[in-house]
């Protein structure tokens, strides 16, 4: 496939999600089911890879843009994640000026706080696939306790 | 003090970038560097740059880290914050997913995937913890809790994360968090 069609593809369901897992439809009906460019299997290689990564959960989109066109296509697919991204700068530059009055700030506290609730939804479900027995539940705990203790020394700092 | 361009790139790479489990343990990283450790930035800055990046579409990680970048050194500091947050864990990426296909069959690296797996969801949860806890002082925890409540509701209902991060932010806005 064309890396600069996959990149405007890939674009396309980016720009749509304001999640991790949100571009997945998109990206499924596009380069599975239309294109016909990876199989399911490698879209479920793709999402393990995006899960097992440091980073953003959304970095299964690199991993669906090697196997669609090889290195090529996972820079292509690079590319359509970081682009949106620049969309911030603006926001920032028009709310941020605003965002020290009391009514702003109450606001921007409630995103904060539902986009946590947002956070949690979307972890339920993932949770009861991958935490499935004694190992995988302590791993679990210790990945929790780790980043619990971590920002108890930084609060205490 | 105004950090240089590749302190930035340093510390996105490091803690942006090759942090497990998303967005949240991501934050707690970049928050224990940027304001905690360096004072390159106050939290309220910090927290904004949070709250702005879940309103950009896309990997909010990265809005995130772009509106960090801009905080600190400008447009610069936007584009090297966002190469340092993205180029190394796309590498990362590219090589699990090279590795994932040749260990496709073999059964040890089914288990050990699950494991990781396991610790991001781990990772995620925890946290969520440094988020919420501001907000849970005095009587805030009543507004906290609803607030909470309904953006999970919502999202188990199929609304768009947009929608009710825009719905949060009028209720925010009507029900002003209690003075501690």
């Amino acid at each position: 496939m064309n890396v600069v069609v996959l990149y405007f593809v890939l674009l396309k369901a980016t720009v749509s999600a304001f999640s991790g897992l949100g571009a997945l439809p998109v990206v499924r009906d596009e380069l599975v089911t239309n294109r016909r460019v990876i199989t399911d299997a490698q879209m479920n290689t793709a999402l393990v890879a995006g899960r097992v990564s440091p980073g953003p959960i959304g970095m299964y989109i690199v991993s669906i843009g090697y196997f669609t066109a090889g290195v090529p296509g996972a820079i292509a697919a690079w590319l359509a994640l970081i682009t949106p991204a620049v969309i911030v700068i603006p926001i920032l530059r028009y709310l941020g000026a605003r965002a020290d009055h009391p009514v702003a700030r109450d606001a921007l506290n409630a995103i904060v706080i539902a986009s946590v609730g947002l956070t949690l939804a979307v972890l339920l479900p993932l949770a009861a696939t991958s935490v499935t027995g004694p190992l995988t539940g302590a791993a679990a705990l210790a990945g929790f306790a780790y980043v619990l203790h971590g920002s108890k020394e930084s609060a205490r700092q | 003090m105004v950090p240089g361009l590749k302190d930035i790139a340093g510390i996105m790479a490091r803690d942006g970038s090759l942090t497990f489990g998303g967005g949240g343990p991501t934050t707690v990283a970049l928050e224990k560097a940027l304001v905690h450790k360096h004072g390159w930035l106050p939290r309220p800055r910090f927290r904004l740059a949070y709250a702005l990046s879940r309103l950009t579409p896309g990997t909010n990680v990265f809005a995130f880290c772009t509106a960090l970048g801009w905080q600190m050194r400008g447009f610069a500091g936007a584009l090297i914050a966002l190469a340092g947050a993205s180029l190394p864990c796309s590498a990362v990426t590219v090589a699990i997913t090279i590795l994932l296909e040749w260990w496709r069959d073999d059964p040890r690296a089914a288990v050990a995937i699950q494991v990781a797996a396991a610790v991001a969801i781990g990772l995620v949860a925890a946290s969520c913890w440094p988020l919420l806890r501001p907000h849970l002082r005095g009587s805030s925890w009543v507004r906290t809790a609803a607030l909470l409540a309904g953006a999970i509701a919502l999202q188990v209902l199929d609304v768009p994360p947009l929608r009710v991060l825009l719905a949060a932010g009028v209720v925010g806005a009507l029900w002003r968090e209690p003075a501690p």
